[in-house]
């Protein structure tokens, strides 16, 4: 059951986001393609590393950000790669999955220190929630573009990353029997999926806000 | 002309009713008579009175006659008779102890095989008709029913290959003096301190096969060997033969006999199925502990039961309804909400805290819980059957080969990884294709005699061979057409062009290897009791624990080993990079609930900081 929630769940996903793109383009530059952002992001993590014009906490901040989404792309194609041939993780994916869990966790706790503070929600976004009419792409446009629903999802992951985490790490002690482990199994592989599609939202919006910066 | 018509008078009316009622007679007692034959016997079914009957019966002889005390020459008694009378012989003669031959029978999983050893000839074949792969049915090595007993004499129970007819005529006139060797229900169901199994074994060795149960019983003494009597020796006119004397005073005055008949107890259980361990002295063999089922209570029969059959069950998990009788079958609780069968027999329910499920489908129970703590080395073991132990006196045979390995950590039939036990067969044989059909030994000799009975100093309980020894054997074993191997160590040796030895390893040089589920370790022995390192260690026992590869060549230059792991169907560098990354566990664990101990606070504070807020615009509103 779980393989087939997932998928569709995935599916879902990945088609509002393109409803999304669609009823609310964010607009379109040639330079602005998947390659061209990759390329983007990658000139600005290295001029942020090596101008120094930040401060080292929010250099921290940034490079954790992109090491932890890169970490989080590993987890989620070993995590839910075996679901389409119906198998286990186990093997090599296994040890892959096991060895980036940390490094991802490390990152997501950085950001959410280093990013609590900025993803906070303030009395603007309820002005800007209460007369949606005054803006442009109605609720939809509204959510994404205003960094609203960035906000929310920041939140909502920051507390996924508890039972994710806690999942997994607690089945390691030697504290619960078979049926708490099963239980422990379980709820890192429901609460992964719903993480999974909260940061796959997360990163299209931020995505987004960079592309109408760039305009 | 008939005696009577339709329209015969009253005389003939009388005489109709008296045909009537012969007719119903005849009916009646017919019925009664076959409903009598097609009856239950006195001992079948159960009616659930848990009481032991009491047996006070008269002995039969094998004809049916019953044994009295003051015969003139008195007679062995016949299980078959005997104990027939009232149990059902036919369909116990189909249970497991008694249906080795039957190829019909559903094998289940690998057991312990019979093993044809001969050190002379550097032989040792696993033999059963059972058709567990790796072994050969008795026939397929040239042994009949009667070379059967002769071989595998000491912990056999009779029935099966001991009641076969000889086809041989030489064997068939041995089988008129020695008799049916009948199985022998007492071995397991005679509760007398008398029952000798030793002596049961020594008769069997004497050829005394109809006299077996008479004399292991301790109800008679027998004296006489038929296997030294001459081939026409008749025992109504010639002297000498074999005497039979029954203890003074168990007969009643009504030539019943009084005998404590029961359920097998463990004692009979042990005489066949008991293991030495090789590492433990015979001197400290009194600090080895049994199976802690024993010690917590239970006996054999109490998991290993059977009905009417005496289909024994074997207690492994995919046993049909026997499989409730399994480790899982009495430990793991059903939580399905059905009729709950958890803590079978006071068994508890496992913890297992800790151990990711995973492990349960990968590993048997057995893996961390019986047989010794894995070491660096294999064990060895010699078991009842195949080393003949428990054989007292001058018959002490304690035979040293074949190396039974134990316990192996290896996968099993079903895919799981168990302890089993494990030896490497070497043989003789006839090579065609991938088809192997070992020679029987005693051909060997007969062909190659002169070579490998040469005087040699025993290396490791084998008497070694060199190449060119077994170049010469098998150019003396070819025989047209047939490519004739040897086959040890793992390895098959055949001839090529020019004398040389082709050497291979194909699946019939693999180890026969079956599971091992006694004794068990209580849980605290169990593996993963020291946590993950018990196994997750580059070094650990249950992957790199060494197996000798055991063979009488010399060439192989020294005792040569591999480790348990290629015997597991397993990634050996995954495995390798999978338990070094346990090293790095603690700390995975450390940041991991540094983390999310850091996320948490966070969020409490923001969450916090919400309320705050929330509240003070609610007072804001108000003022």
């Amino acid at each position: 059951m779980f393989e087939t929630i997932s998928l569709l769940l995935l599916v879902i996903v990945f088609g509002v986001i393109f409803i999304h793109y669609m009823v609310v383009p964010c607009g379109c530059k040639p330079e602005l393609t998947i390659g061209g952002l990759i390329i983007l992001n990658i000139k600005n993590i290295l001029k942020l590393i090596f101008t120094g014009e930040k401060k080292w906490l929010v250099r921290l901040r940034v490079l954790a950000f992109w090491l932890g989404a890169f970490s989080f792309a590993i987890l989620f194609l070993t995590g839910f790669t075996p679901l389409v041939s119906g198998v286990r993780l186990q093997g090599y994916l296994l040890m892959l999955h096991a060895t980036f869990a940390p490094v991802f966790l490390v990152c997501a706790m950085v950001v959410v220190l280093g990013g609590a503070a900025q993803y906070c929600f303030t009395a603007k976004d309820g002005e800007i929630l209460s007369k949606p009419a005054e803006y442009k792409g109605g609720l939809g446009g509204i959510l994404t573009d205003t960094g609203i629903a960035a906000k929310a999802c920041f939140w909502i992951l920051a507390i996924m990353t508890l039972p994710l985490t806690l999942s997994m790490v607690l089945s390691m002690l030697p504290l619960f029997g078979t049926d708490m482990q099963e239980f422990l199994f379980e709820a890192h592989r429901w609460s992964a999926l719903i993480f999974a599609a909260f940061a796959i939202f997360e990163l299209y919006i931020l995505l987004r806000l960079q592309i109408l910066s760039i305009d | 002309m008939l005696p009577c018509s339709f329209n015969c008078g009253q005389g003939s009316k009388k005489y109709m009713m008296k045909i009537f009622n012969l007719i119903i007679v005849v009916f009646f007692v017919g019925t009664a008579l076959a409903s009598s034959e097609e009856g239950v016997m006195v001992g079948e079914g159960n009616d659930a009175n848990r009481s032991s009957p009491v047996h006070l019966f008269n002995l039969k002889d094998e004809a049916g006659l019953v044994i009295r005390a003051d015969s003139e020459k008195q007679q062995p008694f016949s299980t078959k008779k005997t104990c027939g009378e009232c149990h059902n012989y036919d369909e116990i003669s189909k249970g497991w102890h008694f249906n080795a031959h039957d190829t019909e029978v559903d094998a289940g999983r690998p057991g312990e095989p019979w093993v044809l050893v001969d050190s002379i000839c550097r032989s040792q074949i696993p033999v059963t008709a059972r058709g567990w792969q790796g072994t050969f049915a008795p026939q397929d090595v040239g042994i009949t029913p009667w070379l059967f007993l002769k071989k595998f004499y000491s912990h056999f129970p009779g029935g099966s290959y001991g009641e076969m007819e000889a086809d041989n005529p030489e064997e068939g006139i041995r089988q008129g003096i020695s008799g049916m060797y009948e199985i022998n229900c007492l071995a397991c169901h005679n509760r007398s301190s008398y029952e000798d199994q030793s002596l049961a074994a020594m008769q069997v060795a004497r050829q005394n096969y109809r006299w077996v149960p008479t004399a292991s019983s301790g109800l008679a003494t027998v004296e006489g060997l038929a296997s030294s009597l001459d081939d026409f020796y008749d025992p109504e006119f010639d002297e000498g033969g074999i005497e039979v004397t029954y203890r003074q005073g168990i007969f009643d005055k009504e030539d019943k006999v009084l005998m404590d008949i029961g359920l097998p107890e463990n004692d009979s259980c042990y005489f066949c199925h008991s293991n030495k361990d090789l590492s433990v002295s015979s001197e400290m063999e009194w600090t080895r502990d049994q199976d802690v089922h024993l010690h917590s209570g239970l006996n054999c029969i109490d998991c290993h039961r059977n009905g009417d059959d005496h289909m024994i069950t074997r207690g492994f998990e995919h046993e049909g309804l026997a499989g409730t009788l399994s480790c899982e079958g009495c430990h793991i609780a059903d939580h399905n909400g059905g009729k709950p069968i958890a803590n079978r027999l006071g068994a508890p329910a496992p913890e297992h805290a800790g151990i990711p499920p995973i492990h349960f489908e990968r590993l048997s129970c057995t893996a961390c819980h019986s047989g010794n703590w894995p070491e660096e080395q294999a064990g060895q073991l010699r078991t009842a059957r195949i080393h003949k132990t428990a054989l007292h006196g001058q018959h002490n045979m304690n035979q040293r080969q074949p190396h039974i390995y134990g316990p192996v950590l290896m996968r099993g039939t079903d895919g799981k990884i168990a302890p089993h036990k494990l030896f490497w067969p070497s043989y003789w044989a006839d090579a065609s294709g991938e088809d192997i059909s070992p020679i029987n030994p005693e051909k060997v000799l007969e062909s190659a005699g002169d070579i490998l009975k040469e005087e040699v100093e025993k290396q490791n309980d084998w008497r070694p061979l060199t190449d060119e020894q077994i170049t010469a054997v098998l150019n003396k074993l070819r025989n047209g057409e047939n490519a004739p191997v040897y086959i040890a160590g793992g390895k098959m040796y055949k001839l090529a062009a020019g004398d040389k030895l082709e050497i291979s390893e194909p699946v019939a040089a693999q180890p026969y290897a079956w599971p091992m589920a006694h004794d068990v370790r209580p849980a605290e022995q169990a593996l993963g009791v020291n946590k993950c390192a018990d196994c997750h260690d580059s070094k650990s026992s249950f992957f790199y624990s060494e197996l000798p590869v055991d063979g009488p060549l010399v060439a192989q230059g020294g005792q040569q080993f591999i480790n348990m792991i290629d015997l597991q169907g397993l990634d050996k560098r995954y495995m390798a990079a999978f338990n070094a990354s346990f090293i790095f566990r603690p700390m995975l664990k450390f940041v991991a609930f540094g983390s999310c101990g850091l996320i948490a606070l966070v969020v409490l504070a923001y969450v916090l900081k919400a309320i705050a807020a929330v509240t003070k615009a609610g007072t804001e509103e108000v003022e």
